[in-house]
């Protein structure tokens, strides 16, 4: 059907040429198609949703145990771990989106479900790789759910950090949390002095 | 900007510029890349990549994850490949294709028919 409305100049700017497939058209500029992916039964606030989230929260946890598996067995003197988040619920609407977002909170109570075993050394941090379209309607279409084929990837968003570990003049969002590190603890400042 | 060492695993690929970012995180810090277990099969326990503060000679370990279910990522490449192939310097302007999944199902797959008779 693309192809067709192309050949005879007839292509929308959004179709449903099949139940379950949406094309929208939102830029000139450029010739390209992105395909984006999503479970549009998963309504906000369901309990689907819910469900859905508490896979990601499974996931979440079996990382940062895989995460803490390498880190000891390589000990270091700092240890970051970041998250990305494409393609995933944390990335549909607003749950990534600004400082406001309800994302970055999600994961921080996740975060603060497994903290016993993180310290001053660690910082965990989350990269909100999501940019915003506005397709001629009050939605918004999210970009940047590309995996093989988006090189170079660029993160997008501002890095939220979800344990306060590390250098205490970390530069992205803090969630409000206060640095395990004192800054006249961090191997920068005892240089630079 | 650091320049990538060359990887034989293509998902350290991916995974550099992220690394990038967080090293980019703390800026009172230059970060030079040390190391990274690099087997394709990915049998070494051993973070992503290890860097090295030039100033104070401190490691930095530095691992990358991402949260997203495997049979998402599978359908993911799997439409993408399709689409960039089919689609590609023939359709005018930027589209988004959207497909529905069960984000819950690890069985849930895209139809390849339906895939081409979009296309088509």
């Amino acid at each position: 059907m693309i192809r067709s409305g192309v050949r005879d100049g007839t292509l929308p700017e959004h179709f449903e040429p099949l139940p379950g497939y949406r094309i929208s058209r939102i830029g000139d500029d450029w010739s390209h198609v992105e395909p984006w992916l999503w479970d549009y039964t998963l309504e906000p606030g369901s309990s689907r949703e819910t469900d859905a989230f508490q896979m990601l929260s499974s996931e979440f946890h079996r990382h940062l145990d895989s995460a803490l598996e390498k880190f000891d067995a390589h000990p270091a003197d700092r240890n970051i771990l970041i998250f990305e988040t494409r393609g995933t619920l944390l990335d549909r609407d607003l749950h990534m989106l600004g400082p406001y977002a309800d994302g970055p909170g999600l994961l921080s109570q996740w975060m603060s479900e497994a903290t016993v075993v993180w310290d001053a050394r660690d910082t965990v941090i989350v990269d909100p790789h999501v940019s915003n379209w506005l397709d001629g309607t009050d939605r918004a279409i999210l970009m940047g759910t590309m995996y093989s084929a988006d090189e170079p990837y660029t993160p997008l968003g501002t890095i939220v950090r979800l344990w306060p570990g590390g250098c205490p003049d970390f530069a992205g969002l803090r969630l409000g949390l206060e640095s395990l590190m004192d800054p006249s603890e961090c191997s920068c400042r005892d240089l630079s002095s | 900007m650091q320049e990538m060492p060359d990887f034989k695993d293509p998902l350290k690929e991916q995974e550099w510029p992220l690394a990038m970012a967080a090293c980019d995180a703390f800026p009172r810090h230059t970060l030079e890349f040390l190391s990274a277990p690099d087997d394709a099969d990915r049998t070494v326990v051993a973070p992503d990549f290890v860097f090295i503060d030039k100033k104070s000679g401190e490691r930095w370990n530095v691992e990358v994850k991402r949260l997203v279910s495997p049979h998402i990522r599978r359908q993911y490449a799997f439409a993408s490949r399709l689409l960039s192939k089919e689609l590609d310097e023939v359709v005018p302007g930027l589209y988004t294709c959207e497909m529905r999944l069960d984000s819950l199902d690890p069985t849930t797959q895209l139809s390849l028919p339906e895939l081409e008779a979009v296309i088509v």
